[in-house]
């Protein structure tokens, strides 16, 4: 680690431009986060644009900023409404608001809060000095490597996503005809310029893509089916206290859901979501003396899920920064922001641009510190931040969103793609098939097809030399695994459960 | 097909056709001039051949029957959404951002305040919601294009002038 830039991010973010990006940064991810809906994804999908205009190091600590409050902010929501702010804080629900409806919020609001920070702050030390070793390593592969990453990645999300596997299919299927739009990555020949439009030469903009199909589509669903009435809260929140018994009781929860957070975390696709119901699962498993109060007011409930998802933040950014693989769908937000400026996140990353590696840690850090002091002094803002009114926010956002993508392309096209992207989004929900899967490929199928294509043209005996090169094959199966146990696991579980009812009948 | 999903088989019938029209595009495509490359149609066709086969399973074994998406009146009103998207890409290259943000931030404020703000009267939203427009409009103008010089669209409607 070089101590070196690692103190010049940090000098760079104590500046008061710095300190006003990781402050609003991490204020507006809480706030996102808290209201149930939005979540802080679609904020760094609308503040994608930015990327044209700012420093690539200092956009990167405001993104990770926005994680990592919109993955504190989520508890809020949780806890003292009984709806998750944010899919990673489905589980706290269960217990979280339990302890609301007790009269007790504050104890649950400090275990998780707290239990953000504890969850953050380590993951990330880990992360930096993962990243430099996975890195050094990652060099070292060639195409026939990275296309069996990119092939693991994408049939990992398919194959985890616990969504339909033909679907998801179908959605990969799709993305990769659409991320094949414009100039070929080896020959560069026009591919399906489509009535011809000079435009589609430049390919289908990342940035409009994702503003379509998440903040266009998302608005306008939730508004035609009046899912966001204003939230009536009543509940009292008093002062932060210190949760020390809490987290001594329930120190091996603790560390059993933070190591399972930062390794969901580091498999692609998964993110916080995934991690949380896992660590939670985890602890109702093993919690054989206390079984009955889990699902009514359990604090290890809280603190599993809370600890878990956070940890997972440090866990993505490690195969994000080491070999350009996203570890969820904030990630892939990282990397389309740094392919504004024309920089390539992967191995070279960290030797070519180290002050924004660096920057996105002590960002993240800061974030955590900037989130923990407002959640602990501000703990009893917590209901108004619920109480704002909509209807201002969401117009809001659609104008932002559609801003930006005309400003990903700055003519019209943008608009047009990202207008195509909602009916696009739209239609797949329609038919039921999942975004996440769709997206990832769609992120990684440049790099997948650049390589696989070099693979092909370097190797003296064309496809036989990605099953020879060991990581490369390993990668295959691992993928191949995966998605093997995600068409079967659904079966088993069915016969599983016809077989109990059948035993209780 | 009763109890089978008739999405299913929509999905599966649409995947073919698209996974068609792929196929049809990406074969007239020039090979490549390298030696070994399979050529600039290969990434394509193998997404193509992803939707046939996926396509195809969907149709012969669909999942079982689902709950409606939308109901036609929740259809009409994501309809007006995706409506006022339109119209601000309209009146943005007609009249440009100083125009398009804050009447596309009024409309879509009023159409949201009805739920949000259901007890209050039509005057009342009409009046918030025109405040907020032009104040939020005022502050996304300052912010983009004052502060982030970025290049908006001034409208060829005012080139006329």
């Amino acid at each position: 680690m070089d101590m070196s830039i690692l103190a010049e991010s940090f000098k760079n973010l104590c500046t008061v431009q710095g300190f006003v990006f990781v402050v609003l940064g991490s204020l507006a991810g809480v706030l996102l986060g808290a209201i149930p809906g939005l979540g802080s994804s679609t904020l760094l999908v609308v503040l994608l644009p930015l990327a044209y205009k700012m420093e690539p190091a200092m956009c990167m600590a405001l993104f990770i900023s926005v994680v990592i409050g919109g993955m504190s902010g989520g508890c809020i929501g949780s806890i003292l409404l009984g709806i998750p702010g944010t899919s990673s804080s489905l589980c706290t629900v269960w217990d979280g608001y339990e302890f609301t409806k007790q009269g007790n919020p504050v104890r649950a609001l400090s275990a998780a809060v707290t239990a953000n920070f504890l969850g953050t702050v380590p993951s990330l030390i880990l992360a930096i000095f993962a990243v430099k070793y996975l890195a050094r390593w990652a060099v070292t592969l060639g195409p026939w490597e990275y296309a069996g990453l990119c092939f693991m990645a994408v049939l990992m999300v398919v194959g985890l996503s616990k969504g339909n596997v033909v679907k998801s299919m179908i959605g990969v299927g799709l993305a990769i005809f659409l991320s094949s739009i414009g100039t070929d990555p080896i020959n560069a020949t026009g591919r399906f310029v489509l009535f011809g439009n000079l435009n589609f030469l430049k390919g289908l903009n990342l940035i409009s893509v994702m503003l379509g199909l998440f903040a266009a589509k998302i608005i306008m669903l939730e508004y035609a089916r009046h899912e966001k009435q204003n939230n009536q809260i009543t509940v009292k929140v008093d002062g932060y206290k210190i949760p020390l018994k809490d987290f001594i009781e329930n120190k091996w929860c603790f560390i059993r859901s933070w190591i399972t957070g930062v390794f969901i975390g580091f498999l692609p696709g998964l993110g916080g979501p995934v991690a949380a119901v896992m660590a939670y699962s985890n602890e109702k498993t093993l919690d054989k003396k206390h079984k009955e109060t889990w699902g009514h007011g359990n604090i290890a409930g809280v603190i599993s899920c809370e600890t878990a998802n956070n940890a997972g933040i440090g866990g993505a950014l490690i195969p994000l920064i080491a070999l350009g693989i996203p570890g969820d769908a904030a990630c892939v937000q990282f990397i389309s922001a740094l392919n504004v400026k024309g920089i390539q996140v992967g191995p070279l990353l960290i030797q070519e641009h180290p002050e924004i590696v660096y920057m996105i840690f002590i960002g993240a850090i800061l974030s955590g510190i900037v989130v923990l002091l407002y959640e602990t002094l501000g703990m009893k803002t917590f209901p108004s931040l619920l109480k704002i009114p909509y209807h201002y926010l969401y117009s809001m956002v659609i104008i932002l969103a559609l801003t930006g993508a005309y400003m990903s392309t700055n003519n019209l096209f943008g608009l047009y793609v990202a207008l195509g992207s909602c009916i696009l989004g739209v239609i797949m929900d329609v038919l039921e098939i999942p975004s996440l899967p769709f997206l990832m490929t769609f992120i990684l199928s440049p790099m997948l097809e650049e390589n696989l294509r070099k693979g092909f043209s370097y190797a003296e005996n064309g496809w036989v030399q990605f099953f020879t090169r060991p990581i490369s094959l390993a990668c295959i199966i691992i993928g191949i695994g995966v998605l093997v146990y995600g068409i079967i696991s659904p079966v088993l579980e069915r016969k599983k459960a016809a077989k109990k009812a059948a035993e209780a009948n | 097909m009763n109890g089978k999903s008739k999405k299913d088989v929509v999905a599966g019938i649409i995947a073919i056709i698209c996974a068609g029209i792929i196929t049809w595009l990406s074969l007239q495509m020039k090979a490549s001039a390298y030696s070994g490359d399979p050529g600039p149609k290969m990434f394509p066709m193998i997404g193509a051949a992803l939707m046939f086969i996926c396509g195809l399973l969907l149709i012969i074994k669909p999942g079982p029957e689902d709950k409606k998406f939308l109901t036609g009146t929740q259809w009409k009103d994501a309809g007006i959404i995706f409506l006022c998207y339109i119209a601000f890409v309209v009146l943005l290259h007609f009249f440009g951002f100083g125009v398009a943000a804050p009447v596309v931030l009024f409309v879509l404020t009023y159409l949201m305040s009805a739920l949000s703000m259901p007890d209050a009267t039509k005057k009342k939203r009409v009046i918030t919601s025109l405040i907020y427009a032009i104040l939020a409009g005022a502050a996304v103008y300052v912010c983009y294009v004052l502060l982030l010089k970025a290049r908006l669209p001034k409208g060829v409607f005012w080139k006329l002038f």
